[in-house]
C-alpha cells in the first residue's frame, strides 16, 4: 500500500509512514475491520457449536430412549412364551439325568413307593416330560393315591377344614379314577401311556392296595368292591357315607 | 446484546428439556432392569425348587400338633428334594412319626379288610418307626387311636 500523504510504501504493519511521520490511517482501518471480523466469526462459531451440542444431547439422549424402549418392549415379548421357555430348559436339565430318572422311578415302581414316586416327580417336575412319557400313567397312579390317603387323612382328624362329605366326594373320585386306569376306554391312550407292562402291573398293584384300605376302612365286602369299580361317582360317594358311618357306630 | 438473551433463554429451556430427558432414561433403565429380573425368574428350570424343603423344626411343629396328614406329605416332598435323614440326622424322628403314621394307615385297613398277611409287612414298619421316635413315642400311640376311631 502506499502513504496517503507522501506516496512512499508501507506495509499494514507501519501504524506510522516511516518517510513522513503521519499516521497509516490506511492500516489502522483494516485492523478495526479485521478485529471486528474474528469478533463476529467468534461469535458464529460459538453460536454453532452451542446449537451442535444441544442438537448431539438431544439425539443421544432419544437414541438412548428408543433403544431402551425396544428392549422392554423385547423382553415383554419374551415373557409372553417364557411358559415354552422354561419347559424346554426343563426338559433338557431332564434328559440329562435320564437314565438316573428311569432307574430311581423303576425302584419305586418295584418297592410299591406310591408316595415316593409321586413326590419324586413333583420335586423334579417330570409328570410332562416327553422324555417319561412311558411312565405318566405310573406317576398318574400316584397322584391319584396321594390324593386318596390325604383325603381319607381329613377325614380321620375330626379338626380339619375339609368337611366329610367333601373327602368322601374326593375320595369316590380317586377310585372312579383308579377304574379308568385300570380299563382305559380310549385305544389312543392306551397305545401311548400302556406300553410298558411295568408301568401296567404298577397300576393294578397300587388300585389293589387302594381297594383294600377301602374294604377295610368303609367296610365293604368283597362282591362290593368287585361292583364299586362299575358304580357312578354319586353312588360311590353314598356307600363310602354309608360304611364310615357304620364304620364309626 | 439480543443474541446474548435469545441464547439464555435456549439455554435455559433445552436444559429443562435435557433434565426430563434424563429422568425418562432413568425411569425406563428401571424398568428394564424389573423386567429382565421377571424374564428370568420366568424362565428359570422350577427343578427341585418348587416347594423347598420344610426345616426339621417345622415338621416337630406338626408332629406336636398332631398334624400327621400334613407331616406324611413334607416327609415325601422333604425326601425328594434331598433332605434325607443321612445327610440331616434331625429328620428322624419327624420322619420316623411320618412312616409310622402311613404304615398305621396301611396296616389297619388290612386288618379290618381281613388281610392279615398283607398287613404283616406294614407292622414291621411301625415296629421300627416307633422304636426311631425316641422320647415321641405318644405320637404312636396317639396315631394308634387316631387310626382305631373308624371301626
Amino acid at each position: 500500500m502506499k502513504c496517503e500523504h507522501c506516496g512512499n510504501n508501507l506495509s499494514l504493519e507501519d501504524k506510522v509512514c516511516p518517510y513522513c511521520g503521519k499516521e497509516n490511517t490506511l492500516a489502522q482501518k483494516h485492523n478495526k475491520d479485521m478485529a471486528k471480523f474474528e469478533k463476529d466469526y467468534a461469535v458464529v462459531k460459538n453460536e454453532v457449536l452451542t446449537n451442535s451440542r444441544r442438537l448431539n444431547g438431544l439425539t443421544v439422549r432419544i437414541t438412548v430412549i428408543a433403544v431402551l424402549v425396544a428392549l422392554i418392549a423385547a423382553l415383554i415379548l419374551c415373557i409372553g412364551g417364557s411358559f415354552d421357555i422354561r419347559s424346554a430348559r426343563e426338559e433338557r436339565m431332564i434328559r440329562a439325568h435320564l437314565n438316573e430318572h428311569k432307574a430311581n422311578i423303576e425302584s419305586f415302581m418295584d418297592s410299591k413307593n406310591y408316595l415316593g414316586l409321586y413326590y419324586y416327580f413333583q420335586a423334579n417336575r417330570l409328570a410332562y416330560s416327553e422324555s417319561l412319557e412311558d411312565y405318566y400313567m405310573a406317576y398318574s397312579a400316584s397322584s391319584c393315591y396321594n390324593q386318596m390317603l390325604e383325603y381319607f387323612g381329613y377325614l380321620l382328624h375330626e379338626d380339619s377344614y375339609v368337611s366329610d362329605e367333601e373327602a368322601m366326594e374326593r375320595i369316590a373320585g380317586t377310585m372312579e379314577r383308579f377304574a379308568e386306569m385300570k380299563d382305559p376306554k380310549s385305544d389312543f391312550e392306551k397305545k401311548k401311556y400302556y406300553k410298558n407292562a411295568d408301568v401296567v402291573a404298577y397300576i393294578n398293584n397300587i388300585t389293589e392296595h387302594s381297594e383294600t384300605l377301602i374294604k377295610g376302612y368303609f367296610g365293604l365286602s368283597d362282591e362290593e368292591i368287585k361292583e364299586f369299580e362299575t358304580l357312578s361317582k354319586a353312588r360311590k360317594q353314598v356307600m363310602l357315607e354309608e360304611g364310615w358311618k357304620n364304620g364309626k357306630q | 446484546m439480543a443474541n446474548n438473551k435469545t441464547g439464555k433463554r435456549q439455554d435455559k429451556k433445552s436444559g429443562v428439556r435435557d433434565t426430563i430427558l434424563n429422568v425418562v432414561i432413568v425411569i425406563l433403565t428401571f424398568i428394564l432392569f424389573i423386567t429382565a429380573a421377571i424374564f428370568v425368574g420366568k424362565t428359570k428350570p422350577r427343578v427341585g425348587t418348587l416347594y423347598g424343603p420344610e426345616p426339621a423344626e417345622r415338621l416337630i411343629i406338626m408332629l406336636q400338633r398332631g398334624r400327621y396328614n400334613e407331616l406324611m406329605q413334607e416327609r415325601y416332598s422333604n425326601e425328594m428334594l434331598g433332605s434325607t435323614v443321612e445327610k440331616y440326622p434331625a429328620y428322624t424322628v419327624p420322619y420316623a412319626a411320618a412312616d409310622y403314621y402311613e404304615a398305621a394307615i396301611d396296616y389297619n385297613g388290612y386288618i379290618k379288610a381281613g388281610d392279615t398277611a398283607g398287613a404283616a409287612g406294614f407292622k414291621k414298619i411301625m415296629d421300627r418307626s416307633r422304636a426311631a421316635l425316641g422320647e415321641y413315642e405318644y405320637v404312636a400311640d396317639d396315631i394308634d387311636a387316631l387310626v382305631a376311631q373308624s371301626k
